[in-house]
């Protein structure tokens, strides 16, 4: 399989197109799904994960077989997602602050319905509520404490996969996965203390 | 003894089996004593659970031929191929066109001119041929010459011209006589040596016939010494005939040879050649390519 893939990979450096599609197709759904636990939604799950697909294509010359190319991809799907993730918030943050502009103008609207979309993610129409309740609660994270739940909880890492995606020890991801599902737990607490 | 927090905090690696086995001691015998810690652990529990449960998500249809769209139409890298080609293996691509254009006239070149030597050797060739029948006869006379002279230098003469024979079998009549009697006879044979050293055969035969011819008014003494004598220069002069004749031949061999084998070979050299600059055509093109490779 890795000889497969190490010919493949050397194709994709030197430019073949079809070559860089094979191994594109076999690491599609995994790098997806990364993102779409990212950002909860279709949308923006779809547009990172073509990103990390274009960035791939434009760095694999950089791949340099002394690692696996899968905890390779899944540290450059990671950073991208992170990235797009952090600027989505940033945009979100600032879209909220213009929607509360905008309110104490009460000039638009239109903007606020936008802006409104933008701020309910897919989650919103799930029906099962515990998952809801959960992914709602996963959002809620900070992104490093987000990330390694959804390697290891949602994907199924092993701590040493884990750790060699996030360029850490073994040591680190396990009391940071501690406190991530502890804080996981405490947001999904503090949601039901909210609703009730 | 560990307190409850310290406990809840290796609750998440408990969970996946990751703990070290006195940690995983702690935290069973624990759970087995504290009520409060159960329920927290429970509860963690069932939350990795429903994590662990979560649904894999199908890609959106149309996210691969997306992708393949930006991929094939960004195309960075397929301009970078092109560029990294150019930058890189220009030089080759130049010189292997280079090779292969004039390889190809050149080749060509070389057969039309392998061709027409060889139309030139197989006319040479039949034109030597007829040399070589019209120069037979000469050969054969000469080689006869110089065969038959071999054994017996006066042999020739005596097949050459009858009156010679003649006079030599009456040296061979009168060769145990004495040779130092007349003193007549050297000029005789001064005559007959000078004689002998004309460049002509037939004309030294005739000198030698006549140089006979004088001789029966002599003395039978002077005979056998100017016989004798005879006998040594035309011993000589046979000599010189037959390097003379040996020489012609020599010289018609070499004739036929350049004309023959001296040919076969020339264009044999040329075959070498068009082999050596088709290798080299090949070769360096390929030799310069893997150089360059090599280096980057």
């Amino acid at each position: 399989m890795n000889d497969i893939e190490n010919k493949l990979i050397r194709k994709a450096i030197d430019g073949d197109v079809d070559a860089f599609e094979k191994i594109m197709l076999s690491y599609e759904k995994k790098v997806y799904n990364i993102s779409y636990q990212m950002f909860g939604n279709e949308q923006d799950a779809y547009d990172a994960s073509q990103e990390v697909f274009i960035k791939l294509y434009k760095n694999i010359h950089s791949f340099k077989f002394d690692s696996s190319f899968a905890t390779w991809l899944h540290r450059i799907a990671v950073n991208t997602c992170i990235d797009e993730y952090r600027k989505k918030k940033k945009h979100v943050q600032q879209a909220a602050y213009s929607f509360d502009e905008s309110i104490e103008n009460e000039s638009s609207s239109i903007k606020r319905q936008i802006e409104d979309h933008a701020l309910n993610p897919e989650q919103q129409i799930v029906q099962d509520e515990t998952v809801n309740e959960v992914r709602y609660a996963i959002d809620q994270l900070k992104e490093e404490h987000k990330m390694i739940i959804i390697l290891r909880d949602i994907r199924g890492h092993s701590y040493e996969e884990v750790s060699e995606i996030l360029e850490c020890s073994v040591g680190t991801v396990k009391s940071r996965l501690s406190r991530a599902r502890s804080a996981l737990k405490n947001i999904i607490l503090e949601n039901r203390e909210q609703k009730t | 003894m560990m307190n409850c927090v310290e406990i809840q905090d290796l609750f998440s690696a408990y969970l996946d089996h990751e703990c070290t086995p006195e940690e995983n001691e702690l935290v069973k015998s624990h759970l087995e004593n504290c009520k409060a810690c159960l329920e927290q652990f429970e509860w963690t529990k069932a939350l990795v659970e429903k994590l662990n449960n979560f649904e894999e998500q199908e890609i959106p249809d149309g996210f691969h031929e997306k992708l393949m769209h930006k991929i094939h139409e960004l195309s960075p890298n397929k301009k970078n191929i092109f560029a990294k080609f150019r930058r890189n293996y220009s030089f080759v691509a130049a010189a292997f066109l280079f090779c292969l254009i004039f390889g190809v006239i050149g080749s060509g070149l070389l057969m039309n001119f392998a061709n027409q030597k060889t139309e030139d050797k197989v006319l040479s060739k039949s034109e030597a041929t007829q040399e070589q029948t019209m120069e037979a006869p000469q050969i054969a006379y000469n080689t006869a010459v110089t065969s038959q002279d071999s054994p017996n230098p006066t042999s020739a003469n005596k097949e050459m011209t009858p009156e010679l024979k003649m006079a030599d079998e009456t040296t061979d009549a009168t060769l145990d006589s004495d040779p130092t009697t007349n003193a007549d006879s050297t000029s005789d044979i001064t005559f007959d040596s000078s004689a002998a050293q004309e460049p002509s055969v037939s004309g030294e035969y005739e000198m030698a016939v006549t140089g006979t011819e004088e001789v029966p008014e002599n003395t039978e003494a002077d005979m056998q010494v100017k016989s004798a004598d005879i006998a040594t220069p035309s011993a000589e002069k046979n000599s010189s005939l037959q390097v003379d004749s040996s020489d012609q031949t020599n010289n018609n061999q070499e004739q036929i040879g350049y004309s023959g084998v001296n040919e076969d070979e020339g264009n044999k050299t040329l075959t070498y050649l068009i082999i050596v600059v088709a290798l080299v055509i090949l070769l360096v093109p390929i030799i310069v390519f893997l150089w360059i490779r090599k280096k980057h």
